[in-house]
């Protein structure tokens, strides 16, 4: 190959990103696959392998179905098929594995919750792949809630075997476990469809028995069929008040009773007004056209309510993959030993876990418990909990934390707490306190809504008191007349619709809304606080230099390196796993320091610097002279005489940071870090991106506090984490953010979600914000001023009833279109 | 038009109809999926169902089934 087609080849390697994750290649790495005729590069050979199974299985159509990105896989290797082979229990299997008879023969009929899934595309991917196993019988999987349906014949495929299937392509299958929430949501969803569905029938009914009376008006109508529609439409918007409208009636109740007006009030009060004035009218009057009845404005004004709420929860409900919650963070099962001396081995389902029991965790699996080290000595992974990436070494009676990694040996604890009371579910339950401390947005047009109501409910009760004083037979229709003239309609769109419209326009741009005050909350936003690891910073750790020191090149180097951290599998093992070419032997790994062994016939050593030069003859000092400052971590080559090379790894911060904070900071808005990590690295990305307050080795706890403290000085606190660790300052902050690649329950109980990690879309959201704010104040002005303007000519009894309806209709419109203007931009 | 009189508690008995059929349908679970239905329609699975296409010799698993471009 000559030097110009090296040089080529590496601008497009630097440049390419892995057609199956999207992830930027690390240069230097090289895999491909020929997918629809053309090469496609990989960023790692997990992605690679997917993407081998996906088109020897012939489904490489799914990579022109698809619409999003996959999901980066996680490492699968011996060990977590060895986790999976444990669900062929039939011990295990009791808990969510029924048998049915089918055709003569039976079969097996489980539950499966699939995380991974990114769009449509990946569902019929697994459905395709699955279904084509022997012993399958039928698989689905739910767009929705991304719960599938398997349906199988466990004397000719064990559960395991499909589990590793869905595995290979990329995604996890776990079982079902069905909770409240989750058959809460289940419910809510179903009843709302339930509801919107009787409004929508019944406006349709309504409307047909309507246009002869509107017609009426004009070529005239025989009173008794007047009177016979008039009953008919009565008769259709029953259910609709005694049954589609029931939640806002409901919300009202509640509202009230905390003594306080939100927009269900009007909205129920419109609804009950408009069906008791039409009801009164019907039953009491003779019928003539002198009279109006609204009953297909009751209809259809509950009917878009419902949908556009409707709409809300979907979006709401959309990214919970609500399956993961516990289950991803701890395993389902659990080795038990008897003792320490005879090792005998039971496999145990997770909830069976009793305080003092012995576990045995080996390398690469998750403690399901909160438990003391016991027996061996091994790293913990701690990421999960703490967001520190590089592991934590544990020797005898060192506290071990459900939901952390053992990454190197094996060894056994005794348990404390049961996965229901670990550490884990300490912080689920701090998360809970912090909601209910969470200070409270009264929305816009709710604070106003409650001025609003008192006042036409001052205004109906002067007029009627007028009225009945002066012409006490006018009085009621027209008291009535005012409280439908003033029918909140357009006052209560007023903001649904435009965070509808702002919802997309921010969505299209990787900025997902999933609660009401987010867009207020926004454009109010002082102070913007960041977690450091995973959202300024990628979150893992990358080569990103590499010092030559002795007779190695850089490549040479890597690869010694990478062939002494094949053997292991501590987090910076896998920085250098693109480098692999060549054999290592007799390593042996030195717990917290380094991995020693033999490559190509010469020993090696790389670890820490100690470490490394441990053998050397060198003068230490003057070898040191030799290593500038860094920041990140140093791993050095020695090769018993002397230090070879030297590697920086590095947290990467992400590209567009520096310019995103850049952004942020003109506007006003002061940018804080909040981290857990180390104080060094903390100020290093500080200085890098320009931010003057950071606060570093804070715990969950004391971040909480942190955020509490700013806001009890009156600021508004906006919160951007990605960790399970983030959760109780998440929540406690006025506005929280999860990264698109934070665990599900952080993104559970965020306010908004940034997909894709993008964090120009973070930039874009506050200016959308501040725009969608003018948009839903003009809205309100306008409903204001037309209820107010209307107000005083109903109360003089001045307004024909058409005009009314007409005038009602026509400032929803005005409404809806002003907002739709939030969707061009 | 004395018809009405006939003709309009019909339709009301229909629209009841109506909506107890669609509640039932809710409550089986045929609206838990409001979204896979659209997609699964687009697509092209039929590729080795089309006669006088090259990969009609090797089925379903043939891994050369020709994308459809944009």
């Amino acid at each position: 190959m000559t030097d110009a087609q090296t040089a080529q080849d590496q601008v497009q390697q630097t440049e390419a990103n892995c057609f199956h994750c999207g992830e930027r290649i690390s240069p230097g790495f090289r895999a491909e696959l020929k997918i629809h005729d053309e090469h496609r590069p990989f960023c790692c050979y997990g992605c690679l392998a997917i993407a081998e199974t996906i088109v020897t299985g012939g489904l490489d159509n799914f990579y022109s179905h698809r619409t999003e990105l996959a999901r980066k896989p996680s490492d699968f290797d011996e060990s977590q098929i060895a986790e999976l082979k444990l669900y062929d229990d039939p011990e295990l299997q009791q808990e969510f594995v029924f048998s049915e008879e089918q055709d003569g023969s039976t079969c097996q009929q489980a539950a499966l919750s699939i995380s991974g899934i990114t769009c449509a595309a990946c569902i019929w991917l697994l459905e395709q792949e699955v279904n084509r196993l022997e012993g399958v019988v039928s698989f689905s999987v739910n767009h929705t809630s991304h719960k599938a349906q398997l349906v199988w014949r466990q004397d000719q495929t064990p559960l395991s075997a499909i589990l590793i299937d869905i595995r290979k392509l990329g995604y996890q299958g776990l079982p079902y476990h069905e909770d409240q929430v989750k058959a809460q949501l289940h419910k809510e969803r179903r009843s709302a469809l339930f509801r919107i569905a009787v409004a929508g029938i019944a406006t349709m009914q309504n409307m047909m028995f309507s246009v002869p009376l509107y017609l009426g008006v004009y070529s005239g109508i025989d009173s008794d069929f007047l009177s016979l529609f008039r009953w008919v439409s009565l008769l259709m918007s029953l259910p609709v008040v005694g049954f589609a409208a029931l939640p806002f009636f409901r919300a009202a109740i509640r509202a009230l009773k905390i003594r306080q007006l939100n927009m269900d009030v009007p909205v129920s009060l419109a609804i009950l007004g408009a069906f008791a004035a039409s009801a009164y009218i019907t039953m009491f009057t003779t019928a003539s056209l002198e009279s109006d009845v609204y009953f297909d404005s009751v209809a259809m004004f509950t009917f878009f309510l419902l949908l556009g709420r409707y709409l809300e929860m979907q979006t709401r409900h959309r990214h919970l993959n609500s399956d993961a919650e516990m289950s991803e963070l701890l395993p389902a099962t659990a080795t038990r030993v008897s003792d320490i001396e005879q090792q005998e081995e039971q496999s145990i389902p997770a909830h069976k876990i009793r305080t003092d029991d012995l576990l045995l965790i080996r390398q690469g699996q998750i403690a399901p418990a909160d438990g003391v080290l016991i027996e061996g000595e091994s790293q913990f992974d701690e990421s999960a909990l703490t967001g520190e990436y590089l592991p934590v070494l544990k020797s005898v009676n060192a506290e071990i934390h459900a939901g952390t990694a053992n990454v190197e040996n094996t060894v056994i604890i005794r348990v404390t707490a049961p996965p229901k009371h670990s550490r884990v579910a300490a912080i689920v339950r701090l998360l809970d306190n912090a909601h209910a401390t969470k200070p409270r947005t009264v929305e816009l047009a709710d604070s106003l809504a409650s001025y609003f109501v008192a006042f036409v409910l001052c205004a109906a009760a002067l007029s009627g008191l007028y009225w009945s004083l002066t012409d006490p037979n006018h009085a009621f229709a027209i008291v009535l007349a005012v409280l439908v003239v003033t029918c909140p309609c357009a006052l209560s769109l007023a903001t649904p619709t435009a965070l509808t419209a702002a919802n997309t326009a921010l969505r299209r741009k990787g900025f997902l809304i999933t609660k009401a005050h987010v867009l207020e909350a926004l454009s109010e936003t002082d102070d913007l606080i960041f977690d450091k690891t995973g959202t300024l910073t990628e979150g893992k750790l990358e080569l990103y230099e590499t010092n030559i020191y002795g007779r190695y090149n850089e490549g040479q180097a890597l690869a010694i390196a990478a062939a002494l951290e094949a053997h292991s599998s501590h987090p910076i093992a896998k920085v250098f796993l693109p480098f692999q070419s060549i054999k290592a032997k007799n390593v042996r790994s030195e717990l917290g320091k380094g991995i020693c062994g033999q490559v190509n016939g010469r020993d090696y050593w790389l670890g820490t610097y100690d470490y490394a030069v441990k053998q050397s003859a060198n003068d230490e000092a003057n070898a040191k002279k030799h290593f500038t400052p860094h920041a990140g971590h140093g791993i050095y080559l020695g090769d018993g005489r002397q230090i070879l090379a030297r590697f920086l790894l590095k947290d990467k911060v992400r590209q567009d940071a520096k310019e995103v904070v850049k952004q942020l900071q003109k506007t006003g808005m002061e940018v804080h870090i909040l981290s857990g990590d180390h104080e060094f690295s903390v100020r290093h990305t500080a200085l890098e991106l320009g931010i003057k307050t950071f606060a570093a080795g804070e715990s969950p706890s004391e971040k909480l506090d942190y955020v509490k403290a700013l806001q009890a000085a009156g600021r508004n606190v906006t919160m951007v984490g990605d960790g399970i660790n983030d959760l109780p300052v998440l929540s406690g902050a006025r506005l929280s953010i999860a990264m698109g690649g934070a665990s599900d329950l952080t993104k559970l109980n965020s306010d908004a979600i940034l997909l894709n990690e993008n964090l120009s879309a973070l930039a874009t959201a506050f200016i959308t914000s501040r725009h969608g704010r003018t948009i839903i104040k003009q809205n309100i002005a306008w409903a204001l001023l037309y209820n107010l303007a209307m107000l005083p000519l109903a109360a003089v009894g001045a307004v024909p009833p058409y005009f009314a309806a007409l005038g009602m209709s026509l400032s929803s419109l005005i409404v809806v279109f002003n907002s739709l203007r939030l969707k061009k931009r | 038009m004395e018809i009405l009189y006939i003709l309009i508690p019909v339709s009301l008995i229909l629209v009841a109809l109506a909506i107890a059929i669609f509640g039932w349908a809710v409550k089986s679970g045929q609206y838990d999926d409001l979204e896979g239905p659209a997609h699964s329609i687009l697509y092209d699975d039929d590729a080795d169902m089309i006669p006088g296409k090259d990969n009609a010799s090797s089925g379903k698993s043939s891994g050369n089934t020709k994308p459809k471009q944009e």
